[in-house]
């Protein structure tokens, strides 16, 4: 049995702002285990960077503020650690990259310093072996010339360079956990690939577990072991990838799903969406969240929230179709259909 | 006959490097976009995408080559012209971060433009246009008084897209605009342009390197590799049948949404490396794996293929490809 690492117990955190409370994260509870990838997935909006931001504890308070729930990393609640007790952890145990590097990179430091510093803030090693280190992580991540890029700036590199040295820091002290954040939302596909492969090269040579937030499916569908699905605020559905690809049982992962393109022309007709936009975090209606949207919405699911039911050891989802009162529907596209 | 609305003509641009190495980011690129339709740019990150889309919106000054709008070259316009070209070319940006002030609330980055084009008379129309503009794009009017940071990356990519629509352009200029967004709400704001550009005859330049939604938004797709235009083609020609050999290596990289597809290993290793202006030879030498001794020496020039779209290759256009 692989050892669980990471767990989110019943987890709720809000933001206090001129407009109200935005309950930006309602109650969800999960978990990683060693050496897995789990994903999260879901509408932008849901929640999922506030929730893996507060595994990291980057969300300062005031405005944001946890309401309930805990963290708990290798068997100890981190829920109320300092800013120094995580220093401990980031970058050491836990460690995040971004989707917009720039966001986290130093625009006034020289990628080379950054990167020295990062390693230096944990391993009190000199600075000629920092340099040695540094070289050799921005090899690893394949940038070119990397001597020479210790001395660029940040906005001097492309966007896919930038996520290169993002995960050559998270990873200078090679971490438990890493967190990433739509990881290769800014890249283009070739580089995507080249990010996921390196990704996937380090949880095999080092046993990483990965924590991944991402929109395209086709990035989950390589990449992860466990999904679950975000919806305003909640986990509606989770399980491992082939449950949530070919059995899902949510009518939001049936969504997501049936949003794939199907068709390759604007010629051949439409896209399929989600018709509808996600509640307000404010007010968050008291029954189902995807009620407003749902097709397949019933009295029952405006009022009463649905219990999470699970249909196997690793899959669980929250709809009142699972309730055994309820009517049987189909989903309309069973297949994962393949691109042509 | 369509007309074309955009002409880029050997357009040029370079940066200074590390060590004061002159970098071409663009490299006589070339291209026109008809009035109503939709040419989508791919290519790897760092190749001048968006240079190519700043040059057009007048962000950046071209160090070589034109750009001309309905015939104008609009470098060379005067104010006058320039205010009205401001109004007609329009972009939606990359970052959603740092595009939007952070002080100003969702209403006044909308009404902006309103205010500097007087499209509007009274404050309540304006106001009830950014509603519109606001439902338009899939967000509601309650979000009007919030302010940037308080969105999550993908909302913010929505008000991006609301200011470009805000003052009526022809031409937008949409550079990674749905790539911050996630599958659902990508469909949306497509199906949403689409419905734009039937309504309104709207022109994109569609810069994303998400291939899926390039293919079925665009009638023709330019690929470039590091700052030069490798493959033109129409859409439907160029999934056919790719013919450069860093076209064939991009399509093959695209993620399969099946978790029991197993992907083939890219063919594409190594990376691009920016070059300086110095370089002769083909760009794409290190990485190719059809490289002959004649491709590092000179530049394969952008021809026209017999398949029916042009492209920039050696090896393509010799005999016994
Ligand atoms: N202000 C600048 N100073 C120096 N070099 C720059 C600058 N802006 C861009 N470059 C360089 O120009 C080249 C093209 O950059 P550009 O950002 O246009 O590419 P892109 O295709 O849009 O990439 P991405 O998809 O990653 O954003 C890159 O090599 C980049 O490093
Ligand atoms: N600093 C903030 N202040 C107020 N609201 C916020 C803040 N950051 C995020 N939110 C809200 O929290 C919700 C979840 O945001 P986020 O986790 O960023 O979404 P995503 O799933 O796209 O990552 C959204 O409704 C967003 O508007
Ligand atoms: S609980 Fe009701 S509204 Fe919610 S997803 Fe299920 S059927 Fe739809
Ligand atoms: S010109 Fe030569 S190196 Fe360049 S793409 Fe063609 S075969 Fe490859
Ligand atoms: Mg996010
Ligand atoms: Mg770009």
């Amino acid at each position: 049995m692989k050892e669980t690492l990471l767990e989110v117990k019943q987890f709720k955190f809000s933001f206090d702002t001129y407009a109200g409370e935005v309950q930006a994260v309602r109650n969800i509870s999960f978990h990683v285990k060693e050496g897995e990838t789990l994903a999260i997935v879901g509408e932008s909006g849901s929640g999922k960077s506030v929730a893996v931001q507060n595994v990291m504890k980057l969300i300062p308070s005031p405005p944001g503020r946890i309401i309930q729930g805990q963290i708990i990393y290798q068997g100890e609640d981190i829920t109320h650690y300092t800013d120094r007790q995580m220093e401990q952890l980031r970058g050491k145990e836990l460690s995040m990259i971004f989707q917009d590097p720039m966001t986290s990179l130093n625009p006034t430091m020289k990628i080379g310093d950054q990167i020295i510093e990062g390693i230096r803030n944990h391993e009190p090693i000199p600075r000629a072996d920092a340099v040695k280190k540094a070289i050799k992580l921005l090899t690893e991540v394949g940038i070119p010339d990397p001597k020479d890029s210790l001395s660029r700036y940040p906005h001097t590199f492309s966007g896919g360079m930038r996520q290169r040295v993002m995960i050559a820091i998270a990873l200078a002290c090679n971490p438990k956990i890493l967190i990433a954040d739509e990881p290769t939302t800014a890249l283009d596909v070739t580089t995507q690939t080249q990010i996921l492969e390196l990704m996937n090269d380090l949880k095999e040579k080092h046993g990483t577990s990965i924590v991944m937030i991402t929109h395209d499916l086709g990035v989950v569908a390589k990449m992860a072991d466990r999904i679950a699905v975000m919806y305003a605020g909640k986990i509606v559905e989770t399980g491992t990838v082939e449950e949530i690809f070919y059995q899902p049982k949510h009518p939001y992962t049936w969504g997501l799903l049936q949003s794939i393109p199907k068709v390759s022309s604007k010629r051949m007709g439409k896209l399929e969406t989600i018709p509808g936009t996600p509640p307000d975090l404010i007010a968050p209606p008291k029954g189902c969240g995807f009620a407003s949207r749902c097709k397949f919405c019933m009295n029952i699911c405006k009022e009463v929230e649905p219990e999470s039911v699970s249909i196997s050891a690793s899959q669980s989802a929250k709809c009142w179709l699972l309730d055994e009162r309820a009517p049987r529907v189909e989903r309309e596209h069973e297949e994962v259909k393949k691109y042509s | 006959m369509a007309e074309p609305i955009l002409e880029v003509i050997d357009l040029q641009k370079e940066f200074i490097g590390s060590r004061k190495k002159r970098i071409r980011a663009v490299n006589n690129v070339s291209f026109t976009i008809n009035e109503g339709e939709t040419l989508g740019v791919v290519g790897e990150s760092g190749c001048g995408k968006t240079t190519v889309g700043r040059t057009i919106v007048r962000l950046y000054d071209a160090d070589g080559g034109k750009v001309l709008y309905r015939g104008l070259d609009i470098h060379k316009a005067d104010r006058r012209t320039t205010r009205k070209l401001a109004k007609q070319i329009q972009m939606v940006f990359q970052d959603p971060y740092s595009s939007l002030d952070p002080r100003k609330t969702v209403l006044s980055i909308l009404e902006e433009g309103l205010k500097i084009h007087k499209l509007f008379r009274t404050k309540k129309e304006r106001i009830e246009r950014v509603y519109q503009l606001l439902e338009l794009v899939g967000l509601n009017r309650e979000h009007a008084n919030r302010f940037p940071h308080e969105f999550s990356g993908g909302q913010r990519q929505r008000i991006g897209i609301a200011r470009a629509l805000s003052v009526n352009p022809e031409l937008i200029v949409c550079d990674e605009a749905i790539s911050a967004l996630d599958v659902s709400i990508q469909a949306q704001i497509i199906n949403l342009l689409i419905d734009l550009q039937d309504r309104l005859k709207l022109t994109y330049l569609f810069i994303a390197h998400d291939i899926h939604m390039v293919r079925y938004i665009s009638d023709h797709i330019a690929v470039m590799y590091l700052g030069t235009l490798v493959e033109k083609a129409s859409t439907e020609q160029l999934f056919k049948n790719p013919l450069h050999p860093y076209t064939r290596g991009l399509l093959e990289a695209i993620p399969v949404p099946d978790p029991k597809h197993e992907q083939q290993q890219s063919t594409l290793k190594g990376e691009a490396k920016p070059l300086t202006i110095e370089h002769e030879g083909c760009r794409f030498y290190n990485r190719c794996p059809f490289a002959k001794e004649i491709c590092r020496d000179s530049m394969p020039a952008l021809k026209a293929h017999d398949s029916g779209q042009t492209v920039a290759c050696h090896m393509v256009h010799s005999e016994n490809w």
